[in-house]
């Protein structure tokens, strides 16, 4: 962390908002994005993201500078995130689908391989979403938001082969559940996924 | 499909994704908004004594608060931003039995005001308090109770015994805590507008819930509660010094202890109740009041829904409800749905200001079980969550005549 950024928390620590306010900017679409692929297009994706940087405020004065700002950040995401998956298993909730929310930002397909790509991310994201807790966090996190097991292990305070063992898991139990799934069938392996 | 993706081909998909741009400034104000708002509550705390203080440390806390849904967490109503004059918790409005209430030790009659340190026995009777359009309360006989917080959320510490009542739903925040003092752990529960019963015997503790949305969790430094949350009905059981051990739900209606009335008795006994600002007297010997009803097979919290609810089961109380409108016996029970949904838009969306016409639109597909329960739903665009939360207690309690889909066009405007 460089030394403008440690001032930066520790004067938003202090009760800064300004300083909270720059925090704020130069890391929400990073927060933005992380939640978006843990819990997927929902409409309440806005407030859980508001909901991280609330906690991040008041949590800002025990952060010590012993590890990247972005990695705690990310520890922050992922336990509030985990806090409203596991709030949710116990209430009455909605399949909340938004077909008009998966976006590519890559060239355009034809309509009918787009709708195809479309449906297959969405079974996609089922299947992530069947997947426990821990083996979707370090799967999100190592496969979609490109972390290594290191940096997974410190989000997630566990040793690094823990992590390794859970993305092994996941990886096998993912491709397991596809041979499932209508829209997926005949998905294969990994091919060779190499470790960061 | 014409080619058979890999593994790495959907997450290369999923890797080109990307979220669409939300209103940051939005975002931003209502977080800053939001932080004010806690800022502002921490400085309104009312401040306990350090023996206040050394009582509440390591305690169980259930509380039951009002609440929307997740957005609306950690938004505490603030009544004042200004410290003075603590605003009373409730007023004794009377004595149901023969025997007393005490506050700090002494007996006190209707019209009793409590504040933040004060202490309520239950002796012989139930003590029955008021909090005009928060929360109406009743002390159990052989019950105790220690006032902790009277501004915003008002917050009661259940020493003994069993506390019921009745919350009128808020737009937002908290507005009503029990707290259960233990050695080991805390908890907390958050409602949307209820009526409940907590009681403790020991460490035990069940929540029979007749109406609305609880959650139980240990409660935050400050702002609303993250925790299990449960729909009424329910007979909830925990081990308040054992929160990570789980707790049980049962949503069978005829396991929920019936709502008792918490209205003041036509004649109000002029017996004195006991109110005790600091250290009570000793608990007597008496019989405790019961925790509820006895055990009975229950599902664990794990359960990804909770049981769908016959319409007709555990008449609500007048004073506290999940939907504005709950489904009536003589409506069809798609007309009860779409009345439910329309009501929870009218209370949550500010419709036709300014000239403006706003038509909310949307289809809910159901899935109708062999018993007739719903179970599952889904919005045909998205609604707002809040809306949706406030119209899943109607849909999920209606009972259809047939099993299979169920499609429920929804318009809404004016």
């Amino acid at each position: 962390m460089t030394e403008e950024e440690l001032s930066l928390v520790r004067a938003a620590a202090g009760g800064d908002r300004e300083a909270f306010r720059t925090l704020f900017v130069r890391h929400r679409a990073d927060v933005h994005r992380l939640v978006y692929r843990m819990i997927g297009p929902r409409s309440d994706i806005d407030d859980v993201v508001q909901e991280v940087f609330f906690q991040v405020f008041r949590s800002l004065k025990d952060f010590r500078g012993q590890s990247k700002l972005t990695t705690w950040l990310h520890r922050v995401t992922v336990n509030v995130v985990l806090m409203v998956r596991r709030a949710e298993r116990s209430r009455p909730t909605y399949v909340e689908e938004q077909p008009g929310d998966l976006s590519p930002d890559d060239h355009r397909a034809l309509p009918d391989e787009e709708a195809e790509r479309n449906e297959r991310v969405r079974a996609f994201r089922r299947l992530l979403d069947r997947l426990a807790d821990k083996k979707r966090v370090v799967f999100v996190l190592h496969e979609l938001e490109g972390m290594s097991p290191q940096e997974i292990s410190d989000v997630v305070g566990a040793p690094v082969l823990t992590v390794r063992t859970r993305l092994f898991y996941a990886r096998r139990e993912l491709e397991a559940m596809m041979s499932d799934e209508p829209s997926l069938a005949g998905v294969g392996a990994f091919a060779g996924k190499a470790e960061r | 499909m014409s080619k058979k993706p890999t593994l790495d081909d959907l997450v290369r998909d999923e890797r080109r994704r990307a979220p669409n741009e939300p209103d940051w400034a939005a975002m931003e104000s209502k977080l800053f908004a939001r932080i004010d708002e806690a800022e502002a509550a921490e400085v309104a705390r009312p401040r306990l004594g350090g023996r206040g203080w050394a009582a509440a440390a390591g305690a169980l806390a259930l509380a039951a608060s009002a609440m929307l849904f997740f957005g609306r967490r950690g938004e505490l109503p603030v009544e004042s931003a200004t410290l003075g004059a603590e605003p009373s918790a409730g007023t004794l409005s009377a004595v149901d039995g023969a025997g007393q209430v005490l506050v700090g030790g002494q007996p006190v009659q209707a019209g009793r005001g409590l504040v933040p340190g004060d202490r309520v026995d239950a002796q012989g009777a139930r003590g029955l308090f008021e909090n005009a359009g928060k929360v109406t309360f009743a002390v159990e006989d052989q019950s105790r109770v220690r006032v902790d917080r009277s501004r915003g959320t008002v917050i009661l510490a259940l020493e003994s015994g069993a506390v019921e009542a009745a919350v009128v739903p808020v737009s937002q925040g908290e507005a009503f805590a029990v707290d259960v003092p233990t050695a080991r752990d805390r908890v907390r529960v958050a409602v949307h507008g209820t009526h409940l019963r907590v009681a403790r015997e020991g460490d035990r503790v069940v929540v029979d819930l007749t109406e609305g949305v609880v959650s139980i969790g240990r409660p935050p430094r400050e702002g609303s509660t993250y925790g299990t949350l449960v729909v009424a009905p329910a007979h909830i059981e925990l081990d308040a010094s054992r929160l990570d051990a789980g707790i049980t739900v049962d949503h069978a209606t005829e396991h929920v202890r019936k709502a008792a009335s918490l209205a003041a008795p036509k004649v109000a006994s002029a017996a004195p109740v006991h109110v005790d600002d600091h250290e009570p007297a000793s608990p007597t010997s008496s019989p405790r009041p019961g925790v509820g009803p006895a055990p009975r097979p229950k599902t664990t919290d794990e359960s990804p829904r909770p049981t769908p609810t016959e319409a007709t089961s555990a008449p609500p109380p007048a004073s506290a409800s999940v939907a504005p409108v709950a489904a009536k016996p003589e409506l069809k029970p798609k007309d009860a749905v779409v009345q439910a949904v329309r009501s929870c838009v009218a209370s949550r969306v500010q419709l036709g200001q300014q000239g403006v016409r706003v038509t909310v639109s949307s289809t809910l597909h159901l899935r109708v079980g062999a018993n007739g329960s719903v179970e599952s739903a889904r919005f045909d665009p998205p609604l707002d969550p809040e809306v949706q939360t406030c119209a899943a207690a109607t849909i999920y309690a209606t009972r259809f005549g047939d099993p299979g889909p169920v499609t429920i066009p929804i318009e809404v405007g004016r």
